[in-house]
């Protein structure tokens, strides 16, 4: 199955390892204290004290992180966003890289701790304004710049695609993942005989001379499928 | 009595109107003098025999729109997998369809103009998908930069000079069409 994220960079779900862990319920991935010392050489035991207080401290850095990506959204994108951030090799890569340097931000002045301020000065009776550009440091934010995580749209159709060089092969697919029966399978000749079902999409490119399949539906049943913790049998 | 022709592509009246007939139908003495001319081999040529070398365009394919549309490469490269891929395919199709091979009659220009259409589009394309102004968006939050509304009069003008691409475009097909329109150049003014 071809995948619009490219086969190279696809990961089929995200991944734990020593470095970070995936957190189901926020959907985002979230950096280990020793995967902080190992790569990071910062010693956040020395900071917080316990190793507990620690790793909380990354899960909000990790908060903070998701949330600057986001930010560069409009809402309507954010889901698809969450899919590649989930499901990209490269992506995890450079979350890493932004999850180091926000650790070596926080222990200079301010941090993102400054993002939190309110700004007011009763005394003086002023307001300065911190943005949420502010929770991350010049260099996490060319990171950012640097990739697709600025882009306002999502740049990767996430749609999954599949490519046929006759009209055959792409009926004889679309039965055997229940896209059309056989029966209208059979009354279809050409393209145009297919149902309409605005779950999938086909098209013909000529110059190509081969059919294109788009699963519309990839990021609802994304969603749809998701690990979800069972409350009730305290499982996954 | 006379016949009085009101079927058949070949079949044209001579020296008769409608009023003429009635005329003659009234008059006793009539002759019958209306005539009509019937071509039973018209000398029109066949449909297939105009065609030309022209009729059937060279092949595009997102190659050729590379040569102009370089910017929009990082968009495209992956092809089908690339987010822009059916935004391409739909422009090409209306751009094959707009500008007649048979109309610019020379390939390299034909293809420098149907790369621009296309990189114009997509211009416009990537522009509604960022929705900067919030114009489709439901997140209320107001921005900084003014978007004025003002710019949609020019769209409403002529959309092809919201763009550079489509500037060039414009100005390079424009005399061409207007040449193949009209087919003559007219003159403005006194002279």
């Amino acid at each position: 199955m071809i995948m619009a994220i490219q086969e190279y960079d696809l990961l089929d779900k995200p991944y734990d390892d020593s470095v970070m862990v995936y957190d189901y319920v926020e959907q985002r991935y979230v950096p280990l204290v020793d995967g902080i010392l190992e790569q990071a050489y910062v010693n956040l035991v020395v900071d917080w004290k316990t190793k507990e207080n620690a790793q909380s401290y990354l899960d909000l850095l990790s908060r903070v992180i998701y949330e600057v990506i986001y930010s560069f959204k409009d809402p309507k994108y954010v889901e698809s966003m969450r899919y590649y951030l989930a499901h990209s090799t490269k992506a995890r890569i450079e979350l890493f890289k932004m999850f180091s340097d926000t650790a070596w931000y926080n222990r200079r002045d301010g941090g993102f701790m400054m993002a939190y301020n309110s700004g007011a000065n009763l005394n003086q009776g002023k307001l300065i304004e911190f943005g949420i550009d502010k929770a991350i440091s010049p260099i996490a934010k060319q990171i950012v710049k640097n990739t697709f995580f600025a882009s306002r749209h999502m740049p990767i159709d996430i749609s999954k695609k599949e490519t046929f060089d006759t009209f055959d092969d792409l009926k004889v697919y679309l039965v055997l993942n229940g896209y059309i029966t056989q029966t209208q399978s059979d009354e279809a000749l050409v393209l145009k005989d297919l149902p309409y079902d605005s779950s999938y999409d086909v098209d013909y490119v000529d110059y190509k001379d081969e059919y294109i399949f788009t699963d519309l539906h990839t990021l609802r049943k994304a969603i749809e499928n998701k690990r979800i913790y069972n409350s009730q049998t305290g499982t996954w | 009595m006379a016949y009085y022709p009101i079927e058949g592509y070949n079949t044209f009246l001579l020296n008769c109107t409608l009023n003429q007939f009635h005329l003659e139908f009234l008059n006793p003495f009539s002759v019958g003098s209306l005539m009509s001319i019937t071509i039973n081999f018209p000398l029109l040529e066949d449909v297939e025999e105009s065609q030309s070398e022209y009729d059937t365009p060279p092949t595009y394919t997102l190659k050729d729109f590379y040569v102009v549309g370089s910017a929009f490469q990082p968009y495209l490269e992956d092809e089908e997998n690339s987010f822009l891929f059916k935004a391409f395919e739909m422009y090409r199709y209306l751009a094959l369809n707009d500008i007649l091979y048979g109309n610019v009659k020379d390939e390299v220009k034909w293809r420098y103009l149907v790369s621009l259409y296309i990189a114009h589009r997509l211009e416009m394309h990537i522009e509604d998908l960022k929705d900067e102004a919030n114009r489709k968006s439901l997140n209320g939050e107001v921005t900084e930069k003014v978007y004025s509304v003002e710019r949609l009069s020019v769209y409403t003008k002529n959309e092809f000079y919201m763009t550079s691409y489509g500037v060039r475009f414009w100005n390079t097909y424009e005399p061409i069409g207007r040449w193949v329109f009209k087919g003559h150049r007219t003159q403005r003014g006194r002279f």
